[in-house]
C-alpha cells in the first residue's frame, strides 16, 4: 500500500541532512517498504540511488544535466521493470536499510544499462551474430535461425533451455564475463569462445531461433549477473582495435599483458578482488572466510573461482603469466585507491 | 511537484500487503528469517521439531538451479524457491510472515526437494558460472540461521559451581558474603537458578581458583515456547529496554526469571510456559 497520504503531508525534513552529498537514511526504509509501504523515505532512498548511478551517463533528454524529472522517470521506469512484489520481497530479504539500498542501487544500474542497449538481448544478439558470421564454414542463418552447417534436422527443440544452458557450460572458454560498461563494442567474450558454445548448443538442439540461442549463450557467459556482482568496466580504456585482436584470438598468439590484465579484471566479481588482496596479503581459506563473514564453503568457492581465472589468464598470455597476473594485481590496487579516492569524494552516493 | 507526480504514478502500481504476523508455524508459509548480521527468506517445508523447523532458501532473485522454481502465493508475491537448499533452522529466528504459497505450488516445491520433479533452470555445472554465488549466499544465510543459538554453551570441562562449594565447605550464607548479595541469591546461584554475572565470574574464579560453569539448566519446554515467533518482537523490546539491545542477554534473563518464577509455584505437573511467558510479557 502507498503511503501518499504521508507524502502529501509534506514531512520531508524527516531525512536530516548531515552535510551536502551525504545523506542518514532515517531507520525504517527496510522496515517500511518490506510491510508494502513506500513513503517519502523511498523516495528519498530511490532518488539519491538514481542520482548515485547516473554519474556521467548523459540524460535520455539530450539536456547537459539530469533533470528531477528524468531521475523520477528512471526510479518508475526501475520499479516498474522490477515489479513492486519483488520490491517488497527485497526488502523482506534484506539485513538492513543499507544493504536494501545496495540492492536498489544495483536495480537501477541495471534499468540504466538496459537503457544503454536498447533491447536486453540485443547486445549479446549482436556479439553471437558477429562470432558465428566470422565462421561461415560452421554456420548458417535460415530464416531466423541458427543452425551448424550440414545439419538436415529441422527447427524443433522443446525441451526448453535448461539442458542447452547446461551444455553450454560444459564448454570451457578463455574469458568468463561481459564487461558492463564498455559501449563502443560488445566485449561479451572471444569470438571462436561464442563459436564454440554455439557448436555444442546446436549440436544438441539443432536449428534455433537467434533470440533463444542468444539467450542460452547470454546465461552461459554470466551476463544477467553483471550488475549483481559489482563486475568493473575496466575494459573502457580498450580501444576497438584492441578488442578486435582480443576477441578474434586464438589462444596461440601473444597476447599484451597489461590489455589482458585489464580485461581479467573485468572478469573478477567484487568479492573476488577483495579475495585477491587477502590471498597476496597470506590469508588461507580461514582468514578469508573471516574476513568476509561467511561460510569456509562459500570463501572456497570464491577462492576456486579466483584461482580459474587466473589460471586461464595465465594461458591467455601464454609467454609470461607471472607478469599479467602482476600487471592484474596492481590494476586491482589501482582500482582499491580509485573507490577510495571516491568515497572521499562523496561523489558515490551514501 | 515532481515528487507528488512520482508518488501517484508509484500508486498506480500494484503493490502487495505482506502479512507481518506471527502465527503457528505451518509448511507453505514464507517467512522473513533474521537474526544478527543475517537475513533472508524461508519457506517452511515441516511442522516444527522442538526449537527448529525445516525450511528451504527462497529470495526475490529470480535466478536459480535445477531444483529451484518459481512459486506462486496468496498475495502476488513471487518468490524464488531452492528446493535444493533446506536446513533446520532455530524458530526464533523468524520474524514475521509475509505470505503463504499456494497449495499446488507448495506440492511442486515437496516434488523438487524430493527429486520427483526437475527445477525451472539449468543445473550449476561449473563453479564460474555466477549462480553458484548466488546458492553459496543463499546457503550461507540458511547456516547462519541453523546455527544461531541465545543459550549459554555449557562447558563441559569445568567444574559446577555447586561442586566447588560443597568440596571447599563454602556456605551459602558465606558465598553471600563474598559475592555481596543475600544468603537466598546464593543459594540460587549454587543451586543454578540464575547464571553469574561477570563480576561474580571474577570473584568466583578468584575465590575457587578455578572458572565454574555457568551454565544455568533451562527446561526444554520453556525454550522451545520461547523460541516462538509469537513472543520475538516483545523479547526485542524488552533488549532494547533493559539491555541496551543485546537479544541474547535478555533472552538469557528472561529465560532464568521465567525458571525462577515457575520454581515457587507449588503446583504439579506440566507448566504451561506459554501462558507463562504471556503474562510475564504483558506485565512488561
Amino acid at each position: 500500500m502507498i503511503a501518499s497520504d504521508k507524502l502529501a503531508c509534506g514531512r520531508r525534513g524527516s531525512v536530516p541532512r548531515l552535510s551536502s552529498g551525504t545523506v542518514n537514511y532515517v531507520g525504517g526504509l527496510r522496515e517500511a517498504v518490506a510491510s508494502g509501504q513506500v513513503d517519502e523515505r523511498f523516495l528519498e532512498a530511490a532518488r539519491r540511488a538514481a542520482r548515485s548511478r547516473v554519474c556521467s551517463r548523459p540524460p535520455p533528454t539530450g539536456s547537459p544535466d539530469w533533470s528531477n524529472e528524468d531521475i523520477d522517470d528512471l526510479v518508475f521506469e526501475t520499479i516498474s521493470r522490477v515489479e513492486p512484489n519483488q520490491i517488497v520481497l527485497a526488502a523482506n530479504e534484506a539485513v538492513n536499510d543499507v544493504q536494501f539500498v545496495g540492492w536498489l542501487r544495483k536495480a537501477i544500474l541495471t534499468t540504466l544499462n538496459l537503457r544503454a542497449r536498447k533491447t536486453p538481448g540485443g547486445r549479446v544478439i549482436r556479439a553471437m551474430d558477429d562470432a558465428l558470421r566470422g565462421g561461415p564454414d560452421l554456420f548458417g542463418l535460415r530464416a531466423g535461425h541458427w543452425y551448424l552447417v550440414g545439419d538436415v534436422r529441422q527447427p524443433g527443440w522443446s525441451q526448453g533451455d535448461a539442458e542447452l544452458v547446461a551444455t553450454a557450460w560444459g564448454v570451457e572458454t578463455t574469458t568468463i564475463q561481459a564487461s558492463p560498461r564498455a559501449t563502443k563494442t560488445a566485449p561479451l567474450a572471444y569470438r571462436r569462445d561464442i563459436r564454440a558454445v554455439c557448436r555444442a548448443v546446436l549440436e544438441l538442439a539443432g536449428p534455433l531461433p537467434k533470440a533463444q540461442l542468444a539467450e542460452v549463450v547470454a546465461q552461459r557467459f554470466n551476463v544477467p549477473f553483471i550488475e549483481q556482482f559489482d563486475y568493473l568496466g575496466a575494459g573502457e580504456g580498450i580501444e576497438d582495435q584492441d578488442v578486435d585482436a582480443y576477441e578474434d584470438g586464438d589462444g596461440t598468439d601473444d597476447v599484451d599483458d597489461g590489455i589482458a590484465a585489464r580485461w581479467m579484471l573485468d572478469q573478477l566479481t567484487e568479492e573476488e578482488r577483495r579475495v585477491l588482496r587477502l590471498a597476496l596479503r597470506g590469508d588461507g581459506v580461514r582468514g578469508i572466510s573471516s574476513v568476509l563473514g561467511c561460510t569456509k564453503y562459500r570463501a572456497e568457492l570464491l577462492t576456486g573461482r579466483l584461482h580459474e581465472k587466473l589460471r586461464r589468464l595465465a594461458h591467455l598470455t601464454g609467454s609470461d603469466p607471472q607478469e599479467a597476473t602482476s600487471r592484474l594485481i596492481e590494476l586491482v590496487g589501482q582500482e582499491q585507491q580509485l573507490r577510495h579516492s571516491t568515497t572521499e569524494d562523496g561523489s558515490d552516493g551514501e | 511537484m515532481a515528487s507528488d507526480r512520482l508518488q501517484r504514478r508509484l500508486a498506480e502500481l500494484d503493490w502487495p500487503t505482506p502479512a507481518l504476523d506471527q502465527p503457528e508455524l505451518a509448511p507453505g508459509q514464507l517467512w522473513r528469517a533474521s537474526w544478527h548480521e543475517t537475513a533472508g527468506l524461508v519457506v517452511i517445508l515441516g511442522n516444527p521439531s522442538g526449537r527448529t523447523v525445516n525450511v528451504a532458501a527462497a529470495s526475490a532473485n529470480a535466478t536459480g538451479d535445477d531444483k529451484t522454481l518459481v512459486a506462486s502465493t496468496g498475495n502476488s508475491m513471487t518468490p524464488t524457491v531452492w528446493a535444493g537448499l533446506t536446513a533446520d533452522i532455530k524458530t526464533f529466528t523468524l520474524e514475521h510472515r509475509i505470505t503463504d504459497l499456494t497449495a499446488k505450488d507448495l506440492g511442486a516445491v515437496r516434488a523438487v526437494v524430493a527429486g520427483s520433479a526437475p527445477g525451472h533452470w539449468a543445473p550449476i555445472v561449473d563453479d564460474l558460472d555466477d549462480r553458484a554465488l548466488v546458492r553459496a549466499e543463499l546457503a550461507d544465510r540458511l547456516e547462519k540461521l541453523a546455527e544461531a543459538e541465545w543459550i549459554p554453551k555449557t562447558d563441559t570441562a569445568a567444574p559446577r559451581l555447586s561442586d566447588l562449594a560443597k568440596k571447599s565447605g563454602m556456605t551459602a550464607s558465606r558465598l553471600g558474603t563474598e559475592l555481596h548479595i543475600s544468603p537466598g541469591d546464593a543459594r540460587r546461584l549454587l543451586q543454578e537458578k540464575r547464571e553469574p554475572t561477570p563480576s561474580e565470574v571474577g570473584i568466583l574464579t578468584s575465590l575457587f581458583g578455578t572458572t565454574p560453569s555457568g551454565a544455568m539448566e533451562l527446561d526444554a519446554d520453556l525454550l522451545v515456547e520461547m523460541d516462538l515467533p509469537e513472543f520475538r518482537s516483545a523479547l526485542e523490546r524488552r533488549a532494547h529496554r533493559l539491555h541496551t539491545g543485546d537479544t541474547i542477554a535478555s533472552r538469557r534473563t528472561f529465560a532464568a526469571s521465567m525458571t525462577a518464577q515457575a520454581a515457587r509455584q507449588r503446583e504439579t505437573g506440566r507448566r504451561n510456559w506459554r501462558a507463562l511467558i504471556r503474562e510475564a510479557l504483558h506485565e512488561d
